[in-house]
């Protein structure tokens, strides 16, 4: 905790460098002991407990007091009282200020302290402390006679040179030690357990020694180097996510840390220089800097993808860098979001995205979707075009995209000719629904009296509310849908993503649509110069104040759909079976996956392999909402999949070796206090997170042994959708769970400019669409890894689902026998 | 003076008396040189005449099309294809690409889906005949079996005994849809109890796994209402085995029987002016479905086993006049090379034929007979068709259905069946039978060599 970690690695070293002091070591580890104690037996927050938030004050006070008085009973007593003191103190801000989304950092710490000192005046038992050094000889020379007090001597004193001795001095100085020796344990720690802090905590010691060298100031008082490379070390890589962004943040926080520095040393007089309390400045400057910063950037409105806050701490800048970069986009944007459906069945093409230029959805009225039905051809209609019948849309069922209350009904409109348009009625026959107050949906050009709801009635997702039709300004049958913040027909918009749907890029090359039949009248639909009757006469509220997703909660940026896609063209045409696997799907879901989809098609089926119908062609989108020309349907989830991956919290799974059945071990779902579900092994311990929406299982993070059971099925399942896709788009795997020493570190080291050590997980179905009533499901899965251009097949796995449960998981690693796992549900 | 009284009559309207506007304006007379983007007298150049065409394009559209109608109103649509209507196994393979599972009703057909590459799982046996042996080998590939009678029931429960997994099965229905000819020979009746009574059978049976309700209301039926009520008294069949037996049914098969834009013998109106839009069925069916009460995640499985309206428009037949001549009446015939033998649906249909030159003159009615030496070979009693003389071209059109698997290797051999794809490129699919194919299996005893 005391680096933001929870390595145990870097624990240990630390530990150790505190016993470069023993008296201080002691102390701290007897102070951290109690606070440990303290917190449990205050029943305070079990998990902050668990983790060290309660705690890592109080070490600080047990390692800082012995420096200023000298070991005894009374010492003893006054680490005891500054244990405590440092508990309540981090119990309290800790409440104050985590309501803010801050972390109390070491304040607690600097005020027990201060605290302490200002009051050990009245306490004549306390000895001020030696100096160390003598101190430090004394001790040696009780023990070991002169050859220890000599090495001793000549450890403390030998002759680094400046520079580094200095860096590992700022390292020590952190646990308030004045030793390289200390530093250097802190260095290799720091080190084992994060590339990216350890090179940052250079970035900024070199950093504060140039600024020092350019102000001329004194950079060598060692403790001072600490404030800068914690407070870099803080907003650079654990409060943000790492990227250049937060190193140009940690380079610009040292002015500000250099800034707070002089002004607390000159104002608590710590140097003695003006008649200040005669306190030290501590961790004080760092804490400012990074409290500063990070209240600044937590107010951002638009947070954008500069520099994005952890939005899960992890303990680790790795583990928050590449869990960041698993998954962009893939979270709900709000904290509240309302999952929201797509308000048809079916194919249906996008024609109008949000601010895409699309010519009539401008201005306040730009985040509106509107979506027709196209064949193969990209036809929206049979025949000649002339009869509303004609359009494959005209009369199709349009459902309530969420849950909600009938807000407005208008269906006494006649539908328009096909070429017509009415300008009068903007909006035609809709639909409006309220989900939440400030959250409104809106379905417009409805066929005429095709409305099956009443205002005030309630609807569940998924309830047929009308039919599609052709009034309004609506040349052609098409459905318009938005959403609002405010009731009215014809709000401005709100952008607002779906949950999940299926979408296929737009044939980039798709022949020429027929010329149509209709008058191009050039449709300005909701710019509100265009309409003027209608949006007056509706009254269009003036204060509506836009709410959620741009304006949502801070931290939780939400990346949009700008995800460039291979165009799924030709993918139709059995032409692209001989498309090329060089195609190759990108990372992250840079690219779709489209093109190799068709080439993976059915292998049961012995003719050479093509894009079977459209559905092969589809990619899983989450979190996002259609572009203009994308296909798009709803996901159809395979009952059996579902059920088997749902794990409600309770469930208890067995899990054995295919070959040897004996000892089952035996993983339990549960949630934490976050309500985050996660499967735990008892006898291992290993925990696996795990996010189920509705058309995907996400395992989300990994704490446990390395050849864990448990851990094989996070990565043989690290992201299935619940529904048939031949092969879905590959997703990129957080590096540090592989666990690759050499490259690993490698890549760490430069992870915040460039990826280029890539785990990739990828997910086949062999065989065609199962269907809903399948009785068993195959999947299979791989983990790839590329670097440097070249690929390396890291495992490969087969998860069988029968019957709705999880039956077995096989897992092939290169120069391993095969790993054969069968799952059991026990009854609890 | 008294009139001599006169039985009255009923006579057969012929066509051409349907537009005001005289025949010029009849369907039928417009010249049609091209099918599916190739040149007619081309391909009977490349392939001999007569010639089958199926075109790949609209074999796909159609499937397309049937997934768009349904696939908009419901969930969750399987198309099952309905493989005795077109077996040629690129036609099937189309089909299958188009993500279609196979509906057989014969062991022959069975072996053909497998063949086909169809998984086991994904295979409807339907069909009133299904030997010990076919029932083995359905539950062997883990086919769902459609039971059609309680002998089979017994029969199935027999070769299902003691295999490792329950045999899926679905009962067959018969049911009242209202419609004025009710097929009740397939299946159980749904109003007699028998169709429950199946239900239970099933449901107890540990061999066995009830998974589906399937019921075939007819065939070429010109009524959506009543898939809508087939639907219904299926889905309320479906809800009372989960209440009263616990028995989840994934899917509800509503057969097919979707008619083409073919004019049926006997229609007062043209095909295309008669038939209703796939849509109306759509409509029905997903209607009567979303307000059986399912809970939403609950919703079965929707299975057509559309067949005719899939692929009659996707088949062209191309002949050659042979001879012409004048009857006793004076109504002009004439003889073509193709004939019922391969024309069968000739009994059922008035089928669409166009002639391929465009200045042959004046539409008149005409008898289009058939190469067979026999009376009943007669491919349009009546025909509005230009004079033709030998060698003339003739298309016929809406021919995918049933054609290539009831034609007859009758007097003569059946000819190339040719597939275009995507590209326009022509694929033979099923040669011209020679003397050879047709001896083959046959053998002549010693005492008459």
């Amino acid at each position: 905790m005391l680096f933001f970690s929870q390595h145990l690695g870097l624990a240990g070293l630390l530990l150790l460098a505190t016993f470069a002091q023993p008296w201080a070591g002691a102390a701290g580890l007897g102070a951290a002991a109690l606070a440990v104690a303290g917190a449990r037996l205050g029943g305070f927050r079990r998990d902050w407990t668990d983790l060290g938030a309660y705690s890592f004050n109080s070490l600080l006070v047990g390692l800082a007091l012995p420096l200023y008085f000298a070991p005894g009973w009374a010492l003893v007593g006054l680490v005891g009282l500054g244990a405590g003191l440092a508990l309540l103190l981090s119990v309290a801000l800790g409440g104050w200020l985590a309501g803010r989304g801050l972390p109390f950092l070491s304040l607690p710490f600097v005020l027990t302290i201060w605290l302490l000192l200002l009051g050990s005046h009245r306490l004549p038992q306390l000895l001020p402390a030696e100096a160390s050094g003598a101190y430090w000889l004394n001790q040696a020379y009780a023990l070991g006679g002169p050859p220890l007090a000599n090495a001793a001597r000549w450890v403390t004193e030998a002759d680094w040179p400046a520079l580094p001795a200095a860096y590992l001095r700022a390292l020590a100085a952190v646990l308030l030690q004045d030793s390289p020796w200390a530093g250097l344990l802190v260095a290799a720690g720091l080190l084992w357990h994060s590339r990216i802090t350890f090179i940052l905590s250079l970035i900024a010691f070199l950093g504060t020694w140039g600024l020092g060298a350019l102000t001329g100031g004194a950079t060598d008082t060692y403790d001072l180097g600490a404030n800068y490379v914690m407070g870099a070390v803080a907003v650079g890589a654990v409060f943000a996510v790492p990227s250049a962004g937060s190193y140009a943040l940690a380079l610009a926080s040292l002015p500000l840390t250099a800034v707070v520095l002089a002004a607390a040393d000159a104002l608590l007089g710590a140097g003695g220089t003006s008649g200040g309390a005669g306190l030290p400045a501590l961790s004080l400057p760092y804490c400012g800097t990074a409290l500063l910063l990070l209240y600044v950037l937590l107010l951002r409105e638009r947070p954008g993808q500069w520099l994005v806050l952890t939005p899960v701490q992890r303990y680790s800048p790795e583990a928050n860098y590449y869990a960041q970069l698993a998954a962009p986009g893939q979270r709900p944007p709000l904290a509240d979001y309302l999952p929201l459906g797509l308000p048809f069945l079916g194919e249906w093409r996008c024609t109008q995205g949000y601010a895409d230029g699309g010519p009539t959805h401008q201005g306040p009225w730009g985040q509106a979707l509107d979506f027709v039905v196209a064949d193969a051809e990209g036809r929206t209609y049979q025949g000649n075009g002339l009869r509303l019948s004609d359009y494959y849309c005209f009369d199709k069922p349009v459902l309530a995209p969420a849950d909600g209350v009938v807000e407005a009904v208008v269906q006494h409109l006649p539908d328009n000719a096909v070429g017509e348009v009415d300008t009068r009625h903007n909006w035609g026959n809709t639909v409006v629904l309220r989900h939440r107050p400030g959250l409104y949906s809106q379905l417009s050009h409805l066929r005429a009296h095709s409305v099956r709801v009443q205002p005030g009635q309630a609807v569940r997702r998924g309830q047929v509310l009308a039919a599609c039709g052709s009034s309004g300004r609506s040349p052609e049958p098409h459905l318009h849908f938005q959403l609002q913040t405010a009731p009215a027909v014809g709000s401005p918009t709100l952008p607002y993503p779906f949950e999940a749907y299926l979408a296929q890029a737009a044939p980039a090359s798709a022949p020429p649509l027929q010329p149509k039949p209709v008058v191009a009248a050039t449709q300005v639909e909701a710019a509100p110069a265009a309409a003027p009757g209608e949006l007056t006469l509706l009254g269009r509220p003036k204060d509506a104040e836009p709410l959620g997703w741009l304006a949502a909660g801070p931290g939780r940026p939400w990346r949009g759909a700008a995800r460039p896609e291979v165009a799924g063209a030709a993918s139709r045409s059995p032409a692209v079976t001989a498309l090329p696997s060089e195609l190759e799907p990108a990372l992250g879901g840079v690219a779709a996956h489209q093109a190799n989809a068709t080439n993976a098609a059915p292998v049961a089926l012995a003719a050479p392999a093509t894009p079977a119908g459209a559905a092969m062609a589809f990619a899983l989108e989450t979190y996002t909402v259609p572009r203009a020309g994308q296909q798009v349907q709803p996901v159809r989830v395979l009952p059996g999949l579902a059920r088997a991956l749902r794990l409600p919290p309770g469930t208890r799974l067995a899990v054995q070796l295919a070959e040897n059945p004996a000892a089952p071990l035996v993983w339990e779902v549960l949630t934490d206090a976050y309500n985050q579900r996660y499967l735990h092994c008892a006898a291992s311990g290993a925990v696996a997170y795990f996010e189920l929406e509705e058309a995907l299982l996400r395992f989300t993070a990994y704490y446990g042994p390395r050849r864990g059971w448990l851990r094989e099925l996070y990565l043989a399942a690290y992201q299935v959708p619940l529904c048939y896709l031949p092969a879905p788009r590959p997703v990129a795997l957080p590096l540090p769970l592989l666990r690759l020493p050499g490259l690993g570190w490698l890549q760490d080291v430069a992870a915040p400019f460039g990826q280029f050590v890539r785990p990739v997980f990828s997910l086949q179905w062999p065989g065609p669409d199962p269907g809903p009533a399948a009785r068993q499901l195959t999947l299979r899965s791989e983990v790839r890894l590329r670097y440097f251009g070249r690929e390396r097949r890291l495992q490969a796995a087969e998860l069988t689902v029968a019957d709705g449960a999880l039956a077995t998981l096989t897992v092939h690693r290169a120069g391993q026998p095969p790993l054969r796992l069968a799952f059991s549900e026990v009854s609890a | 003076m008294k009139l001599p009284y006169e039985r009255p009559t009923l006579r057969r309207l012929t066509a051409g008396t349907l537009s005001k506007f005289g025949p010029q304006a009849g369907a039928g007379v417009r010249p049609v040189a091209e099918v599916a983007g190739a040149s007619v007298p081309a391909l009977l150049a490349q392939f001999g005449s007569p010639l089958f065409v199926l075109s790949e394009r609209q074999l796909r559209r159609s499937a397309q099309a049937l997934r768009r109608s349904f696939g908009t109103r419901y969930p969750r649509v399987q198309l099952a294809w309905s493989y005795k209507t077109n077996y040629l196994n690129a036609v099937c393979r189309v089909f299958h690409q188009e993500g279609a599972w196979a509906e057989v009703v014969s062991g022959f057909e069975l072996e053909k889906a497998l063949g086909n590459g169809v998984p086991g799982h994904h295979i409807l046996f339907n069909g009133p005949s299904k030997t010990a042996a076919d029932l083995a080998r359905a539950a062997e590939v883990d086919a769902v079996v459609h039971l059609d009678s309680f002998d089979e029931l017994r029969a199935l429960l027999a070769v299902a005994a003691g295999r490792p997994r329950p045999v899926r099965v679905a009962v067959r229905v018969n049911l009242d849809a209202g419609l004025p000819q009710r097929w009740d020979r397939f299946g159980f009746n749904l109003e007699n109890g028998q169709a429950w009574q199946a239900v239970q059978q099933v449901a107890a049976a540990p061999d066995l796994a009830l998974v589906g309700l399937h019921c075939h209301l007819g065939t070429f039926v010109l009524e959506p209402a009543a898939y809508g009520t087939a639907a219904a008294k299926l889905a309320a069949l479906a809800q009372r085995a989960t209440h009263e037996l616990h028995q989840t049914i994934d899917y509800l098969d509503l057969g097919g029987g979707f008619p083409s834009l073919n004019t049926l013998k006997g229609s007062y109106l043209p095909g295309p002016d008669l038939v209703p839009d796939l849509d109306e069925y759509a409509a029905a069916v997903a209607e009567a479905l979303l307000g059986a009460g399912f809970a939403p995640e609950a919703l079965p499985l929707l299975v057509l086993e559309a067949g005719r309206a899939l692929v009659d428009e996707a088949g062209y037949l191309l002949g050659t006049v042979l001879a012409t001549k004048q009857l006793p009446d004076g109504r002009r015939a004439t003889v073509l090379d193709f004939g019922v033998n391969l024309l069968f649906t000739a009994y059922w249909y008035d089928h669409l034929i166009s002639p391929v030159r465009a200045d042959a003159g004046r539409p008149e009615p005409t008898v289009l007979y058939g190469p067979l030496c026999m009376n009943i070979d007669v491919v349009r009693e009546t025909a509005l068709l230009p004079p033709l003389g030998p060698g003339d071209q003739l298309v016929v059109h809406r021919v995918g259905a049933y054609n290539m698997s009831q034609w007859q290797q009758f007097i003569t051999l059946r000819p190339n069946v040719i597939l275009l794809d995507l590209q326009g490129n022509s694929h033979i699919i099923r040669e011209a039978e020679t003397l050879e194919y047709v001896q083959q299996p046959e053998r002549v005893p010693e005492h008459l060599l």
